[in-house]
């Protein structure tokens, strides 16, 4: 008894004394022995494994919106058209090519031969139901099937689509999830695309372990000879917590991190086992102006706000260094892109506007609404900021769910908020006055909504181009909510893992993916 | 002792009306709108009304609630907001890996603290007391967040013994169920100390001792077993403290429980699922208080003898 006695002691000392130790001594130490991933050096078994940290609501094409629900639904189904995760322009998915007659109406033909996972043909009536369908019974689909009128069958293997006035956004719409094509008879047999997504996509849905991991297996008869998957099991599991997702891969028991920690950053990169991947997102992030209210009506008070707010101490205090400084209306990365007309960082010049609207500063009150710590740390070095000329910000933190009922009621002065849309068009969509409905407070400038509506309705790319440009110049000017930043995504894995292009959308293109020989 | 049980089992009924009534209207007055959360921030106010129509959330609030009550009453726990699934695919799939993880952490728990509790009592003011009571106070003040990192860097990083994250195996159990059994063994062993204490002083004790009892069988027969009810009711509150706050360790070891899912619906104001995972909880908390209760008579038989 006295011997079994210390000899439990004996163990739970050296248990707790060794965690300790070992947990102490591990900082900065990963790179060593236990910092390289499990079989190191040989070739890869035929599988992916990707630590995200979301599981999606749902597999269906529709009744989602999320980063990580797209991220699924791109590996089982494909569009009519794409966007090429590289140049953000759309190219041809299941359509091999189209023409547009009177401006309103477009003809798709389709790639023959493409099959869906279970074995039946796609054909021009499968396109026609899903976004029949989709139009019918998907309220949140909306912005990307409202402008389509009608949808028909020409023959087996073409589609009419008519949209209810020229618009040129129709091929971006087409590439979204909303439009993604599933098969006639399951759509009208009811099937539950969430239990059984059946796209036509390069990897086939095998199980969902919810909670714990979805798991896919390449489409042998995948269509797109160029860009077969090469990867036969791909398993995605949910890990939510940061930092156990860097040690998984480390530990060698994910091949990728789709979300990395900031915090993680310098160790993965500073070992050669890992790759980690830096894109700059086409995440726009701005302080979101209520402009229904005054004084942040006057567009003299915006551009000092504008003006005061230091984009790189923002970045370096609140984000670790890991973001892109932007003052324009659109993000970089768009071909459209520009700066004009936009300012940065001048307190001089901040001072001068205030001056310019003539009002005492120090009667301006700010309150931001911040709902999560990274918006709180922001709204902090913005609140030095604009103290600088005498504005009062007010830090109002709150929750996701609670935020977003207050932005969409109107019932806020101000709040940072981001979008990321995966083309300039849609993006700059949000500055025509219609939005307001959905974005209370927006901008109001019935020039902008003009300019808006034409390059809506401009077919033609390149007088599209001229058109979204002078928008940009325009808007940026006016200064309706002051650009701060993009966000840097990083993606680690595995160094034997080649063919990842990360996307400034989010996106990774996994079936482009092989493991080196 | 059967009518007891049936006694207690009914006043769930009560308690599980009482629970789902203050969750549904605490979570409905709470702000935030599941429906905006769903659509996200560029919806317009159709479309929001339209999804808004179609869950009936339209509806009245007692409308909804018992609407609610009777799908309950039929087994029926409603369909998820978030994710369209019903309720009941998604706790019940889920609730058996919180149940597992939850009963491997208190054998864990139990397992360090009664002897940590005992040689603590037994050894009073010596090295060893000190010793025990501070691995104890350890175990009690250690962020179990940090405790769980630290066990994945030795054991899964450096030793490579166990999985860092999951339920795929019985080597996934390992380090979330010691993270959450240390934590909770700090009470329990100050519980057993304390009863321990008490008892060993008793006359009986004396008593025995001066029979020419041996020491050993003095703590095994005599002085243990009278100083377990105490340590029974912190083992039982404990499995049931357990059960809802795992959610931190589900979290950190991506463990596929219930307490992670609760906090996700929490955040997106899923009503049907956090109300369904309130029940679950309601009524395994209950069980597990009678299970304690009917032990306390296997224990005691002069509590055995109340229960007729």
């Amino acid at each position: 008894m006295k011997k079994s006695k210390r000899l439990v002691s004996l163990l739970l000392a050296a248990m707790f004394t060794v965690g300790t130790l070992a947990g102490c001594s591990s900082g900065g130490t990963s790179s060593g022995a236990g910092g390289t991933p499990s079989g190191s050096g040989e070739a890869h078994a035929d599988s992916l494994v990707i630590a995200t940290q979301s599981e999606p609501a749902s597999l269906t094409t529709y009744d989602h919106d999320s980063l990580i629900g797209v991220s699924m639904n791109i590996l089982t189904y494909n569009g009519l058209m794409r966007i090429d995760q590289g140049t953000l322009k759309t190219e041809y998915d299941l359509a091999e090519s189209h023409t547009v007659e009177n401006d309103v109406d477009w003809i798709f033909k389709l790639k023959q031969g493409v099959k869906f996972h279970d074995g039946t043909e796609l054909h021009a009536e499968d396109v026609v139901a899903t976004i029949e369908w989709v139009k019918a019974n998907v309220p949140g689909s909306s912005g990307y099937t409202g402008k389509i009128a009608s949808v028909e069958e020409v023959d087996e293997y073409t589609v009419k689509i008519t949209t209810d006035g020229p618009y040129a956004g129709l091929l971006y719409d087409l590439g979204y999830h909303y439009n993604f094509i599933m098969p006639k008879a399951l759509i009208e047999s009811g099937n539950d695309f969430n239990t059984n997504p059946v796209g036509t996509g390069p990897y086939k849905f095998v199980e969902w372990s919810h909670g714990d991991h979805i798991t896919f297996t390449k489409n042998e008869d995948y269509f797109d000879e160029t860009c077969k998957p090469s990867i036969t099991e791909l398993t995605w599991r949910f890990i939510p917590e940061g930092t156990s997702r860097t040690i998984a891969l480390e530990a060698g028991e994910v091949d990728f991190v789709y979300e990395v920690e900031t915090t993680d950053v310098s160790r993965l990169q500073s070992n050669s086992a890992f790759t980690v991947a830096e894109v700059t997102s086409v995440e726009n992030w701005f302080l979101n102006l209520n402009k229904d209210l005054a004084p942040f009506d006057d567009v003299n008070v915006r551009k000092a706000i504008n003006c005061a707010i230091n984009r790189d101490n923002i970045i370096n205090g609140a984000l670790n260094g890991y973001a892109k400084a932007n003052i324009s209306c659109v993000p970089v990365g768009y071909a459209e892109y520009s700066d004009e007309g936009a300012e940065g960082y001048d307190l001089e010049k901040a001072k001068e506007y205030l001056t310019a609207w003539g009002g005492d500063p120090s009667t301006i009150s700010l309150p931001i609404l911040c709902s999560n710590d990274v918006k709180v740390r922001i709204a902090t070095i913005m609140q030095a900021d604009l103290a600088e000329i005498g504005i009062n910000v007010e830090i109002v933190s709150m929750d996701q769910a609670t935020y977003l009922s207050q932005t969409s009621s109107g019932d806020f002065t101000a709040a940072l908020t981001s979008w990321s849309p995966s083309n300039a068009l849609t993006y700059l969509q949000r500055y025509h006055s219609r939005r307001r409905a959905s974005n209370p407070g927006s901008l109001n400038d019935p020039e902008v909504d003009a300019l808006v509506e034409q390059a809506e309705s401009t077919i033609d790319e390149a007088a599209r181009t001229e058109l979204l440009h002078e928008i940009i110049v325009k808007v940026n000017g006016l200064v309706p909510q002051p650009t701060l930043y993009q966000s840097v995504n990083f993606r680690a894995f595995d160094a034997r893992l080649k063919g990842v292009v990360p996307s400034a959308t989010g996106y990774v293109d996994f079936h482009r993916c092989y493991w080196e020989a | 002792m059967i009518k007891y049980v049936v006694k207690r089992l009914l006043a769930l009924i009560p308690v599980i009306i009482g629970v789902t009534m203050l969750v549904f209207f605490i979570l409905k007055s709470a702000p935030g709108d599941p429906v905006r959360l769903i659509l996200g921030e560029q919806a317009t106010p159709e479309q929001v009304a339209e999804l808004t129509e179609q869950m009936g959330l339209d509806q009245p609030l007692l409308v909804q609630y018992v609407k609610y009550m009777i799908g309950l009453v039929q087994g029926d726990l409603g369909i998820a907001y978030s994710t369209r699934r019903p309720v009941a695919d998604e706790v019940f799939s889920r609730f058996p890996y919180t149940l597992k993880l939850s009963l491997v952490a208190t054998v864990v728990s139990i397992a360090l603290a009664i002897p940590l509790g005992i040689i603590a009592a037994v050894k009073q003011n010596t090295v060893i007391d000190n010793v025990s009571m501070f691995v104890a106070l350890i175990g009690i003040s250690m962020p179990m967040f940090w405790l769980a990192l630290l066990l994945m860097l030795l054991f899964s990083l450096k030793l490579g013994w166990f999985p860092v994250s999951g339920a795929a195996s019985w080597q996934s159990y390992i380090l979330p169920a010691f993270a959450l059994g240390f934590m909770n063994m700090a009470s329990t062993a100050r519980t057993t100390r304390s009863s321990m204490l008490e008892t060993i002083r008793q006359d009986y004790i004396r008593t025995a001792r001066s029979k020419g009892v041996s020491n050993s069988v003095v703590i095994r027969k005599h002085a243990f077993k009278n100083a377990l009810i105490p340590t029974i009711t912190v083992c039982g509150l404990q499995i049931g403290s357990l059960l809802g706050g795992s959610v931190l360790c589900e979290t950190v070891f991506a463990w596929p429980g219930i307490g992670r899912l609760m906090v996700q619906a929490i955040s997106a104001r899923d009503v049907p699922m956090v109300l369904g995972c309130t029940v679950i909880f309601t009524i395994c908390f209950s069980i597990v208080n009678l299970l304690v209760d009917l032990l306390y008579g296997f224990v005691d038989p002069r509590i055995k003898s109340m229960y007729s």
